[in-house]
């Protein structure tokens, strides 16, 4: 079965660029514009996605307060959440992990490398 | 690759609208309309454009936005007071940001050397806001050679820490060379908690090479003791690879810190080969933390899933927990809706997710035909009805009302569809308004009103270069130097107000300026001196004023590289007209002049006048139009051969029999059977169109004739009337110009009737 990423950025080139590089990784892409978005999209969803990507500067509900609303339901707290961030930016990944953030994927990404990302943490 | 051309394509939109954020919430900065989320999504704007860029290895706007994101980062955390300097700095940074944004996509040459000044400028900033001393502006060399000198990403930049490609350093290691560690890895519930599994750690660690994996089952409790997401297990790797051990390191980068983790090199030849390493000390005195794993060890090296029984453990905790998060969820998120929409209101758009759909310009305009056609059909069909005897009070003509009323609402609707509010060209003026008053010396606040007033997109883009040309005039001619106005008795600060509004159908738009006015004694003389009124000629103020718009007058008496440029307003007026618009300009001296143009709300429909021309219907657009009047025998003066003039009060204009003009008829008709029509062409130029009967007056569907049939000198476009016969749409300019061969409004229409 087709493997399911919720991808979150308010940029609609980032969000383009990684639907592109996902769905031609055999990926199907929903997508959400901020984390409040993302917080609706994924109550919507039918089937939980199998992992979540999300950018961390966004309007409305940063990346930090999506990941904390997301893990404070405990089912789903075994969701692989992903944060987009630049290489060296040690606070933000701290405080990405802090909020319950499974790992992170180093923009600009490089296409192997987000998929190797994903298959690092999906099951 | 084609998907990446469209991804390039999106990101110049999106830098677009990033652009407009960034000046709308810099100039909200200054005018000290500001808050917190003004700040943060300025912030977001430089932050989204640098990340864009760097996916399209952009390096020239990636530095330059990285610098101006640093800066931003330190007037949002609050350490940079937003002083009207620093906003300052930033509204120029945010033009060079644009003019980077442009480069990139156009090609060319962004002004290095100014960028470079901004960088410096920027990064004393934030050394001011770190309370350092500003670093010395770097002496030509920074930024402003970055093309020739390889990567920007030199020269006092230690502190960018964007890096577009990742470096893969295995092969420094030596390929084949047998690194071995030993790896001792203690996952704690925090990381079970993130969704990071063990076996998927250690799934990559086989990938690295040969892994012996040893599990210490001794802390699992007893069944009844055991905590569902506890973590007991602890995993021991002796790992062979050829892999450096930073590679090593990476598979655990994720787990790190929600686990005990100590990764040692085991001695090949060489003991203390990365012993410097400064994590070391950690490392080590991590490894004394982790509990002794030699006792009761089960070997488990092989791909079992070790930890497989705490994960199945939790299945129940999970089905337990049945789904309280929804409601939590939704009541932050009802507050969060409520804010984004009083954004809304007051500022407008605003919210990332504001509830639009893109959709492609072909359709929505064929939707738009099609509606047309509707409006067509349905005025015919009751029409049709009523003529085979329908009674107008019968249920079935109540129900033909009904559906009118209907149609025209499904018209307006889709016509709403191709409207924009003006907003998308009124954001530019302020850098307009910027640029032009640093060049003339002048200052100037700029005013804007109205700019959610929506008019069709193809209005839009195509008001951008008259208004431009407008403001520029209204600094340029309109406002006086700053001494001036003080001695005027003014403020220094001139202000040009520029504002859109609806009235009867049309957008109107307003550009007045506090100046001086025009100074009308020397528009005046200008005109008489280059011959465009006669010497005696006695005018009103109003005629005057609007000399201005004549071809080949310019008042500037030096050509000033502003209002320059080889264009006077008379081109502001034709563009403006070949929209179907109109310009006007009222003064008043020494308290200003406004600029005032009226431009139909969309190009999709015309009003008209429908006229008769022999056995035929003719359509004359409204904005052509003059006046209409029924020549006497006495004012119609006949001219070498065929021509014939009309005296209108004090001129002479050519008459033009339209039915000959377009081969209705070949005799020429009466000039006293039928009604002149006054038109002027876009140049300026006029003449009285004979026509028969005037029939009146209604709204038009523009169909075009080349699409359909082919071009028609003399015909603009066709249309179809309400009892579904075609009428022809005149080309006002092209049969204006026939009937003039010198076409130049003063040497003909003005001639006096004594001449």
């Amino acid at each position: 079965m087709k493997r399911t990423i919720l991808t979150i950025d308010d940029s609609r080139t980032m969000r383009e660029m990684l639907k592109v590089t996902l769905a031609s990784s055999g990926f199907t892409v929903v997508q959400a514009e901020d984390g409040q978005h993302g917080i609706e999209v994924l109550q919507g969803m039918d089937i939980e996605p199998d992992v979540i990507i999300t950018d961390i500067n966004m309007p409305r509900k940063d990346g930090f307060q999506f990941i904390e609303e997301v893990r404070s339901n405990p089912s789903r707290r075994a969701i692989p959440i992903l944060v987009l961030t630049t290489e060296s930016d040690q606070e933000k990944k701290q405080r990405a992990r802090l909020a319950g953030a499974t790992g992170w994927i180093v923009k600009p990404f490089d296409p192997t490398k987000l998929v190797d990302a994903i298959n690092r943490v999906a099951a | 690759m084609d998907a990446m051309a469209e991804i390039r394509q999106t990101f110049f939109e999106e830098c677009a609208e990033q652009l407009a954020e960034l000046e709308a919430g810099l100039l909200a900065i200054e005018n000290d309309e500001a808050d917190s989320d003004t700040v943060n999504a300025v912030f977001r704007a430089v932050h989204s454009i640098k990340g864009g860029a760097g996916a399209f290895s952009l390096d020239d706007l990636v530095h330059f936005a990285h610098v101006f994101e640093t800066t931003l980062d330190e007037m949002r955390s609050g350490r940079l007071e937003s002083s009207e300097k620093v906003v300052k700095i930033m509204l120029r940074s945010a033009d060079a940001l644009a003019d980077l944004v442009t480069v990139a996509r156009d090609g060319g040459t962004a002004d290095a050397e100014r960028n470079a000044a901004l960088i410096d400028e920027l990064k004393g900033l934030v050394a001011l806001a770190k309370g350092e001393e500003p670093p010395a502006p770097s002496a030509g060399k920074s930024a402003a050679a970055p093309a020739s000198d390889g990567p920007v990403y030199d020269d006092g930049m230690g502190d960018l820490d964007f890096t577009p490609v990742a470096v893969d350093l295995s092969d420094l290691m030596g390929i084949g060379g047998d690194n071995r560690f030993k790896i001792v890895f203690k996952p704690s519930p925090r990381m079970y908690a993130k969704a990071n599994e063990a076996n998927r750690v250690l799934r990559d660690v086989y990938a690295l090479g040969e892994a012996k994996v040893v599990c210490n089952t001794s802390e699992v409790p007893l069944l009844t003791a055991i905590d569902p997401e506890g973590a007991y297990l602890t995993f021991t790797i002796e790992l062979s690879t050829a892999e450096s051990e930073e590679k090593v390191r990476e598979v655990f980068e994720f787990v790190e810190f929600d686990s005990d983790l100590s990764i040692e090199a085991l001695p090949d030849e060489d003991d203390d080969d990365d012993s410097d390493d400064p994590d070391i000390a950690d490392i080590l005195a991590r490894i004394k933390a982790t509990p002794d794993d030699e006792g009761g060890a089960d070997d488990v090296s092989g791909k079992d899933e070790p930890e497989e029984e705490p994960a199945k453990a939790a299945e129940p905790a999970k089905a337990e927990a049945p789904k309280p998060a929804p409601e939590k969820a939704a009541a932050p998120s009802a507050p969060a809706a409520a804010k984004a929409e009083a954004g809304g209101d007051g500022k407008g758009g605003g919210g990332g997710a504001a509830q639009t759909i893109r959709v492609d310009l072909e359709r929505v305009d064929r939707l738009i035909d099609l509606v047309g056609e509707l409006v067509i059909h349905q005025v015919m069909l009751s029409q049709r009805a009523y003529q085979a005897g329908l009674a107008r009070a019968s249920d079935v003509a109540v129900g033909f009302d009904e559906l009118e009323q209907l149609t025209r609402e499904i018209q307006d609707s889709v016509m709403a569809i191709r409207a924009q509010p003006v907003k998308s060209v009124f954001q530019r003026l302020p850098r307009l308004v910027r640029e032009v008053a640093d060049i003339s010396g002048k200052q100037v606040r700029l005013i804007t009103e109205g700019e959610w007033t929506e008019v069709d997109k193809t209005v839009i883009e195509r008001l951008a270069d008259p208004l431009t040309h407008m403001i520029r005039n209204a600094i340029d001619h309109g406002l006086e130097k700053p001494e001036d106005r003080l001695s005027a008795g003014k403020t220094e600060e001139g202000v040009v107000r520029v504002a859109a509004m609806h009235r009867s159908g049309r957008i109107v738009i307003e550009i007045s300026d506090d100046g001086a006015g025009i100074n009308r004694k020397r528009v005046k003389d200008i005109a008489i001196k280059k011959g465009l009124i006669p010497a005696e000629a006695n005018l009103s103020d109003e005629e005057i004023d609007n000399l201005i718009f004549l071809p080949g007058f310019s008042t500037a008496e030096k050509i000033s590289s502003l209002s320059g440029r080889g264009v006077g307003m008379d081109v502001v007026k034709r563009s403006i007209q070949a929209l179907g618009g109109r310009v006007s300009i009222t003064s008043r001296p020494g308290k200003g002049s406004t600029f005032t143009m009226s431009l139909p709300l969309t190009l999709a429909v015309l009003d008209g006048m429908i006229v008769s021309v022999g056995d035929q219907t003719v359509v004359v657009p409204l904005t052509a139009i003059i006046e209409t009047l029924q020549p006497k025998a006495s004012e119609v003066k006949s001219f070498g051969g065929d021509a014939r003039l009309v005296q209108v009060r004090d001129n002479f204009l050519p008459l033009v029999d339209v039915a000959r003009e377009l081969g209705y008829s070949y005799e020429q008709a009466s000039a006293t059977g039928g009604v002149a029509i006054l038109v002027e062409a876009e140049n300026g130029a006029r003449s009285a169109l004979l026509v028969d009967a005037i029939q009146g007056q209604r709204q038009v569907v523009i169909k075009s004739l080349e699409a359909n049939y082919g071009r028609v000198p003399g015909i603009a476009a066709a249309t179809i009337l309400g009892d579904g016969r075609v009428a022809l749409i005149l080309d006002v300019d092209a049969v204006v110009a026939t009937s003039r061969p010198e076409g130049n409004f003063f040497n003909s229409s003005m001639q006096h009737a004594a001449e």
